[in-house]
């Protein structure tokens, strides 16, 4: 995340008085970050933790009923599952440091080595594939509505963008999924059931496998983020700043874009924050469902064999960009919300 | 069938109708993980000679990060199974009907005693990379298939390593420790012969009908038709793709859909359905896979015979088989292997009667009732239905049943749950002999001993009847075996559990097999498309 570039953006101030301007942003951004770092070395632990006190290990899971004898802890040897929790812990943070994110339980099962990073790649790339194609509508739909159903709030558009929004924002996404296989596949026809993408292909390429997985994520959160939208809209409509630029005699098509949209904007920043964490939960469930070659259902094959390793490193790949969306999010808004810089001091 | 027959004439024994294979313990263990029977019946016919191309799309069920073309775990999942068939090979393999046949072996003969076999390899046979199958190699997969953690050490168990030679390029003596007439089934056809020096199998090299190129675990896998492979003409299908698709729907959906072209394990309900229907062809054929409950008879209550025979007693096989299965099945009689050699066929088919097990539980003095917990877990189609229905059942008894879910992973995970449940549930799957059971499961020193059977009378039976070199002893030693366990033995075994598998249409020649599921070994290599 580069800050000078989201500040540079927005303002092109004198040079003269660049550095005094910045400097609250800067550090404020720089605080944020250390902060984030330090969450994220706890968090290592809890995960470590989290995933160490399950029973059983991926040694056992891969020799199922013969895990037991010396073949056992032969496997259990080679896969470095017998040194003591705590080295345990330092082999693994010690490697995540160093870009270095251990061996996955896949090459132990064929007799060789196969590195986490190779199982995972390719997924993340599917997977951040996903969400943007998911992202992109959400924020589109939900700043059109949102707008537009504050404006007409308590209108007839109102009542039917509601109610026609959060009747899927109301279903879990295995619902919904479940409902939209029902409709586009069973019933129309139209679409496929599964995603079936091979392994290092783009899913771009596949259009329609994209469609069921993408409608479910648009689908559950875009009610909720048109809500939140209208909220913020509604509540710059109605702010002192709104109502002096309309005794002023501004137009109301000015008043709406130049002072109410402009102070809607920052908590539009905060739900699209939100909804970009959302998808980091959300795709897990909906690659599971629509046997999408995600980090999601990697996740969930991974922690199926106790596979460790793999499981804590993507935990932490997703929580950093979890912090990271965060503190990316709160940068912008200080920088979108001058008052907010100053308030500190 | 007689085995001594076999034995009289070498000639024939390629033909031989054999039971014994470890291929239950390979598919023993694999019975839990994958679960459902597998193979086909009457559905599958073919249409017109075998036609060459196409790519042939296999949906299973997942194993995730342990799918791998080792063949060291082939035993251990179906998925792994399907793999490892497709691009390796045993010596000898078990046909539809459980017969022998001949594979990477031509021809296989043993000594007067039965205590050495000698293999003739087959000529021309080479590597996908190249390199001429040798005797070397044949000697090297015994070694590696000895050493710890490797799923078929049970199929080298009895084989005296130290004395292991070739008696020309083309020849190789295995010379065993106890004798055993059913060495090349009951061992050699459930393991698969590596190449000399192969320790990682990432990228693996075969013999079989199918060249190895790419595998994503949890994925897809994808092999190539080999161009050299032996038997004339076959495979017929240039590409195969394995997918993972765990979900029984997401697998259904994918076949009707078109998105793949067979679909391993159609659960019971659906087969059911589709039947009728026409849309698809299913894959049917009386199995050798077992359903059962199984008691520690080491810890009361099950301690008490007359607790286990109540238990026998007040179980409804027959609804089980209607309402779980929805009827893919047949009614067992507490013992596994029903149709293989030495099955015991005079005991009587036990069923429910009530009064009887009431009133064996009020000798046992639980009279005013019992309460046990039965552990489940959904390891296979059924399996958790089976246990909410015997608790219905029971409870006509008096017998209260606490049904309690286990994880999958747990559940036949030494480390954690098996072989600790005193009320459990199991599945074996590939039992074409005794020999796959009785060692494994009852003997005091077997891996699988889920009952807890420890008796040194039943050691020396079944130690008699695996040794035995005529059929006549054997037929004696396995009868006395399955009579102590039909009378007192601490399983339930309520089913024999059809194989079904589902195809598009357009796809046959795929054997419906009694072994496996998907005609496998040889179902990708027989399978075609018609249009």
């Amino acid at each position: 995340m580069s800050l000078a570039g989201v500040e540079h953006a927005g303002t092109a101030p004198p040079r003269a008085v660049e550095r005094r301007r910045h400097h609250p942003v800067l550090r404020y951004a720089a605080r944020r970050v250390a902060a984030g770092v330090l969450t994220l070395a706890v968090l290592s632990l809890l995960v470590f933790a989290a995933t160490s006190v399950l029973p059983g290990d991926a040694a056992s899971a891969i020799l199922g009923k013969q895990a037991h004898g010396p073949q056992l802890q032969h496997l259990r040897a080679e896969m470095g599952l017998n040194h003591s929790i705590a080295r345990q812990y330092g082999d693994w943070v010690g490697g995540l440091l160093h870009g270095n994110l251990g061996n996955s339980a896949a090459g132990y099962a064929a007799g060789g080595q196969v590195t986490v990073w190779s199982q995972i790649s390719g997924k993340l790339a599917n997977s951040a594939i996903l969400a943007l194609l998911a992202f992109l509508p959400i924020i589109a739909v939900s700043l059109l509505l949102g707008v537009v159903t504050a404006l007409r709030a308590t209108g007839w558009l109102d009542h039917v963008v509601s109610t026609l929004t959060l009747i899927p924002a109301a279903l879990p996404e295995f619902v919904l999924g479940a409902v939209l296989l029902a409709v586009f596949f069973t019933w129309l026809n139209v679409l496929p059931p599964v995603s079936l993408i091979p392994p290092g292909a783009n899913p771009l390429d596949y259009p329609s496998e994209l469609v069921l997985p993408v409608l479910t994520l648009v689908g559950v959160s875009t009610g909720y983020a048109i809500r939140m939208i209208r909220a913020g809209m509604l509540d710059s409509l109605l702010s002192e700043s709104v109502t002096m630029a309309r005794l002023n005699g501004i137009r109301e098509r000015r008043v709406v874009v130049r002072y109410a949209a402009r102070n809607a904007l920052a908590p539009s920043v905060q739900v699209f924050a939100l909804i970009a964490q959302y998808l980091i939960g959300g795709i897990l469930i909906v690659e599971y469902l629509y046997n999408y070659p995600g980090i999601g259902k990697e996740l969930v094959d991974a922690v199926a064999i106790h596979d460790n390793l793999e499981v804590q490193s993507v935990t932490m790949l997703l929580a950093t960009i979890y912090v990271a969306i965060t503190i990316a999010a709160d940068v912008v808004v200080m920088l979108l919300v001058p008052k907010l810089r100053t308030g500190g001091r | 069938m007689s085995t001594q027959d076999v034995f009289g004439e070498p000639v024939s024994r390629r033909a031989f109708l054999t039971g014994a294979t470890r291929a239950g313990l390979a598919l023993g263990a694999l019975g839990p993980l994958a679960a459902c029977g597998n193979n086909g019946s009457a559905a599958v016919t073919s249409s017109g000679p075998p036609r060459r191309g196409g790519r042939l799309r296999v949906g299973m069920v997942g194993g995730g990060k342990s799918e791998s073309f080792n063949p060291s775990t082939g035993g251990n999942t179906l998925i792994n199974l399907a793999m490892v068939s497709a691009v390796f090979e045993g010596l000898v393999r078990i046909g539809p009907d459980l017969s022998l046949q001949p594979a990477l072996a031509s021809d296989w003969q043993q000594n007067a005693d039965a205590t050495a076999w000698e293999f003739t390899l087959r000529e021309g046979v080479t590597w996908h990379d190249g390199k001429p199958f040798t005797a070397d190699d044949i000697i090297y997969s015994m070694h590696w298939m000895a050493q710890p953690g490797n799923g078929s050490q049970g199929s080298v168990a009895n084989v005296d390593l130290a004395r292991l030679k070739r008696t020309s390029a083309t020849k190789v003596v295995i010379p065993l420790k106890k004798p055993d007439l059913q060495f090349p089934s009951a061992a050699m056809g459930v393991c698969w012969i590596v190449q000399d020096g192969a320790k990682d199998f990432t990228r693996p090299v075969g013999t079989g009908p199918f060249r190895f190129q790419s595998l994503s675990p949890g994925q897809q896998s994808v092999c190539m038709r080999n161009p050299h492979y032996w038997e004339h003409g076959k495979p017929y299908v240039d590409e195969l793709l394995i997918e993972s698709i765990t979900d029984d729907t997401a697998r259904l959906n994918a076949l009707i859909a078109g998105q793949i072209d067979v679909m391993a394990q159609i659960p019971f309900v659906q087969a059911k359905a589709q039947q009728s229907q026409g849309q698809l062809k299913l894959i049917t054929s009386t199995g050798t896979t077992s359903y059962m409950f199984y008691m520690r008879i080491d810890q009361p209550p099950f301690s008490d015979p007359r607790v286990r025979q109540a238990m026998r007693l007040l179980i409804d096989r027959k609804a089980m088989v209607e309402n779980v299965l929805s009827g893919f099945g047949s009614v067992a009689n507490d013992l596994v292997g029903m149709g293989v050699p030495y099955y015991d066929t005079s005991l009587p088919q036990r069923s429910v009667d009530i009064e009887q097990a009431k009133s064996l539980l009020a000798k046992a003095g639980h009279g005013s009732g019992l309460t046990v917990t039965l552990q489940t877990s959904p390891v296979g189609p059924g399996v958790v239905e089976s246990a909410t229905l015997l608790a219905d059942q029971a409870a006509q008894a008096g017998v209260h049943i606490n049904v309690s879910q286990v994880s999958p992973t747990a559940y036949f995970d030494p480390t954690l749950s098996y072989l600790k449940m005193p009320f459990a549930q199991s599945i074996w799957t590939g039992v074409i002999n005794l020999n796959t059971f009785y060692p494994y499961a009852i003997q005091s020193n077997g891996g699988y001993n889920e009952t807890h059977w420890h008796d040194p009378h039943t050691d020396a039976l079944i130690a008699e009847a695996t040794q035995a070199t005529s059929d006549a002893a054997a037929a004696t030693a396995w009868g006395a075996v399955q009579r102590q366990q039909w009378d007192e033995g601490g399983y339930v075994v309520w089913a024999n559990v059809n194989n079904i598998d589902a195809t598009s249409t357009r796809v046959a020649g795929i054997t419906p097999s009694r072994f496996l599921l998907l005609g496998l070994p040889t179902g990708f290599a027989d399978a075609y498309f018609t249009s």
